[in-house]
This record gives structure tokens, C-alpha cells and sequence, in this order.
């Protein structure tokens, strides 16, 4: 699988993020290993599952990518954030991807996108 | 809007029409969207092999020896090329402005010949198997250099 990224390798870009039981982590700070036992879910799965659904379709209206790269990390953290926070501000959101890196968009259409979700629009 | 944030676009801005101010439609971004896109670094091809570079530790330097052949028997490392080999397949590039006739850069190779410029240029080109085979980012102590630079070119 090819959909979660590889970018900066040390845990600050965000492309490589992976949600292991229930919580989103950094895919390349986490060894193989420690992973066992654990459900890993990646970008492929929630995409099939339906579960990022909205935010998908309104990242796409709203335009909220570019190249794409950082996209599958930044759908996750946000899915992460509307499961924890229910209604989070703008700030809220901006502060919650904060450790997605995207150097396409500018940040200002995602986190339109991601607010139009939270407040149901989507 | 947050405290963070400006208008898109100034007040009293008048825009062009087409596609400038435009949401343009993007089909390909579904596929970006489920993380099914392919990047180069996606792509798998047949006897596909990693290139890593070799980079100068200095700003300016003269490339004193550069024990290639003695790197080049690791185990994994298909081949390491120099400047010099490799720009038997690359020319070099001449920057030069199209406004201003006459200027244009010295020939800059792919891979250092002889000298450095920069530091982080690259000296030699290591071609491995494996992104984990590869010995170029902490290279083994091969190669020995002149500095500061004072040559005439």
C-alpha cells in the first residue's frame, strides 16, 4: 500500500500518518513490530469503509488538495479530531492539524473543508 | 474566519475572467482523495535499483581522490559513478537570461567533476538494490579533500 507517505521521515510532516487502535501516530516513528497485535488502519481502509466519506467529497468541492501527497494524512487527522472534539472551533482545527504539512493549498481550504463537515454542511 | 487569516483577495479587487479567481474542477483529485495516486516514489519497475548521492561536507573544495573502486565492492552496490562517468551520459547545464545577452553560468555537471561549489553537491552517484544497501548519506571515509579552493577557476 502506497496511500499513507513517506515525507520527512522523522515524524513532523504528518504524510505518514496511520491510525493504530484508535489513535492516529506517526507511521514512520513507529516500528513494524510494535505494531503487532494492533489495528492499523490506512487511508485505503477508511476510504472503503466509508468512514471519510464527507470529508473526502468536500475536500473535493472546496478543492482542499493539490498534489494529493499530504492528503491521506490530513483526512485522518481530521476524522481524528471531529470523532474526539464533536463541533471544534476554527482555531481548534487549525491547531489539530498543525502537524500536517501541506505545501500546496495554503491550509486555508482545508480547514474550510474541515469546518464545513463539522458544522454538518457536508 | 480566524485571527490568522486574510482576505483571499484585497477590497474593491477586480477580477479577470477564465480561469484565474476560478474553482476549477479536478476529477483526478478522487482518486488523490482515497491515497491511490502514484508517485514517483510509488512506481515499481523491473530490476529497478536506488540512487543516493554522495555530497560534498564543504562549501568549496578541490576533490582530492575519490576511492570509488574500494566502495564499489560492497555488498548490494550495483555501481558508484563520478563526474566524470556520469557526464559522459548528462551534459552540463548552462544557465544563462535570455534579457540580459552574454551572461550565462559555467557549465554545472550533474555530479561534481574535480571540484565542489557547494556544499551538499554531489560528488558520486551510489547505485544500490535497496534503499537499505545504499552507503552514500553516511559514506565510509573514501574520499580526501583540498580546502579552501584557491585554484584560478
Amino acid at each position: 500500500m502506497t496511500g499513507s507517505h513517506a515525507g520527512c521521515e522523522h515524524g513532523v510532516c504528518g504524510a505518514c500518518t496511520v491510525r493504530v487502535n484508535g489513535d492516529i501516530v506517526r507511521g514512520c516513528l513507529m516500528l513494524a513490530v510494535q505494531a503487532n497485535g494492533c489495528r492499523v488502519e490506512t487511508i485505503e481502509g477508511m476510504s472503503d469503509s466509508g468512514e471519510l466519506a464527507k470529508l473526502q467529497k468536500i475536500f473535493h468541492e472546496k478543492n482542499a488538495l493539490q498534489c494529493g501527497f499530504c492528503t491521506p494524512g490530513m483526512l485522518l487527522a481530521a476524522q481524528d479530531l471531529i470523532l474526539r472534539s464533536g463541533k471544534p472551533t476554527r482555531e481548534e482545527i487549525r491547531n489539530h492539524i498543525s502537524g500536517n504539512y501541506c505545501r500546496c493549498t495554503g491550509y486555508q481550504a482545508i480547514v474550510d473543508a474541515i469546518e464545513e463537515v463539522v458544522n454538518g454542511q457536508g | 474566519m480566524g485571527k490568522a487569516e486574510l482576505p483571499l483577495h484585497a477590497p474593491g479587487t477586480k477580477l479577470d475572467r477564465g480561469y484565474i479567481g476560478q474553482s476549477v474542477p479536478r476529477p483526478n483529485a478522487q482518486r488523490l482523495l482515497q491515497g491511490r495516486g502514484a508517485y514517483v516514489d510509488d512506481l515499481r519497475f523491473p530490476r529497478l535499483a536506488h540512487v543516493v548521492f554522495y555530497r560534498s561536507p564543504y562549501a568549496h573544495a578541490r576533490i582530492k581522490s575519490l576511492r570509488i573502486d574500494k566502495a564499489n565492492s560492497s555488498p548490494g552496490v550495483i555501481g558508484i559513478f563520478d563526474g566524470h562517468a556520469v557526464a559522459k551520459y548528462c551534459t552540463p547545464w548552462v544557465g544563462v537570461l535570455a534579457h540580459l545577452k552574454g551572461i550565462k553560468s559555467p557549465p554545472q555537471h550533474a555530479v561534481a567533476i574535480e571540484r565542489a561549489c557547494w556544499q551538499g553537491e554531489a560528488v558520486a552517484a551510489v547505485v544500490a538494490e535497496t534503499r537499505a544497501t545504499r552507503s552514500g548519506r553516511s559514506c565510509p571515509p573514501w574520499s580526501t579533500w583540498k580546502r579552501p579552493c584557491r585554484g584560478k577557476n
